[in-house]
């Protein structure tokens, strides 16, 4: 999965590997319209420290990310 | 002041969408170009922004939809308007840009400002700090007390990018 369209912390590596790994699939990290609009990716992994990492992408590349404190 | 940016400041973001939608709709006064961009940018947070917008502001999943649809046609609405709105230019290129990851860097961001110039807005900037801290860093910081004086959803957007 590529980083290609918003600039992330450089030292958010982890968005990439949550976003490549089929098993964090998570259609609710996607708005109603993404969802609706076809060929978004939601995907999340919860880590030990608390911290879970959700991600979106369209094609392939991350278009929005981000590290929630409190998981949903 | 506009009821629409009095809403918008007061983060009643649905009901600023309904009193933007009425300022463009008006055919008795000339509608500035801030209500379009204001409202394209409240569209565009309800259709993309879920955990920093949506959830946080309560907007419901009819509007996140209707953002989706309305958000480019209040961008095209202002340019007919507004053809040579440096900011409306920059928005429409920023969202394909971060949403559908369509091709949008510095080089292609400093010729919008060519063409258009920077007198009208600073937003641009905003942008192209996340190139060069240290080149941009005037423009940023005039953009981030221009938010600051005035925190709708747009501006505060743009200051949690860059300050």
């Amino acid at each position: 999965m590529e980083n290609g369209t918003k600039l992330l912390p450089a030292a958010e590596g982890d968005f990439e590997n949550v976003a490549n790994n089929s098993t964090n699939l998570n259609p609710n990290e996607l708005s109603v319209h993404q969802k609706t609009a076809g060929g978004f990716q939601g995907h999340s992994k919860l880590f030990r420290n608390g911290r879970q990492v959700w991600t979106q992408s369209l094609n392939g590349k991350i278009t929005n990310a981000g590290v929630n404190s409190i998981p949903k | 002041m506009k009821i629409s940016i009095i809403k918008d400041l007061n983060k009643e973001y649905i009901e600023a969408v309904t009193y933007y939608e009425a300022d463009i709709s008006s055919i008795n006064t000339i509608t500035s170009v801030d209500c379009y961009i204001n409202l394209a940018f409240l569209y565009w947070s309800f259709a993309f922004e879920l955990f920093e917008f949506n959830i946080p502001n309560n907007i419901s999943d009819e509007w996140s939809i209707l953002g989706g649809n309305r958000y480019p046609e209040i961008l095209n609405l202002g340019l007919s308007v507004y053809p040579n709105s440096v900011e409306l230019h920059f928005w429409k290129r920023y969202f394909s840009r971060i949403s559908y990851g369509e091709s949008f860097l510095e080089l292609d961001c400093k010729e919008l400002i060519k063409q258009y110039g920077d007198f009208s807005s600073h937003v641009p900037y905003f942008f192209l700090y996340q190139f060069d801290r240290g080149f941009y860093f005037e423009k940023t910081n005039l953009l981030i007390k221009e938010c600051e004086e005035l925190p709708t959803a747009k501006n505060i957007y743009i200051k949690s990018i860059i300050a």
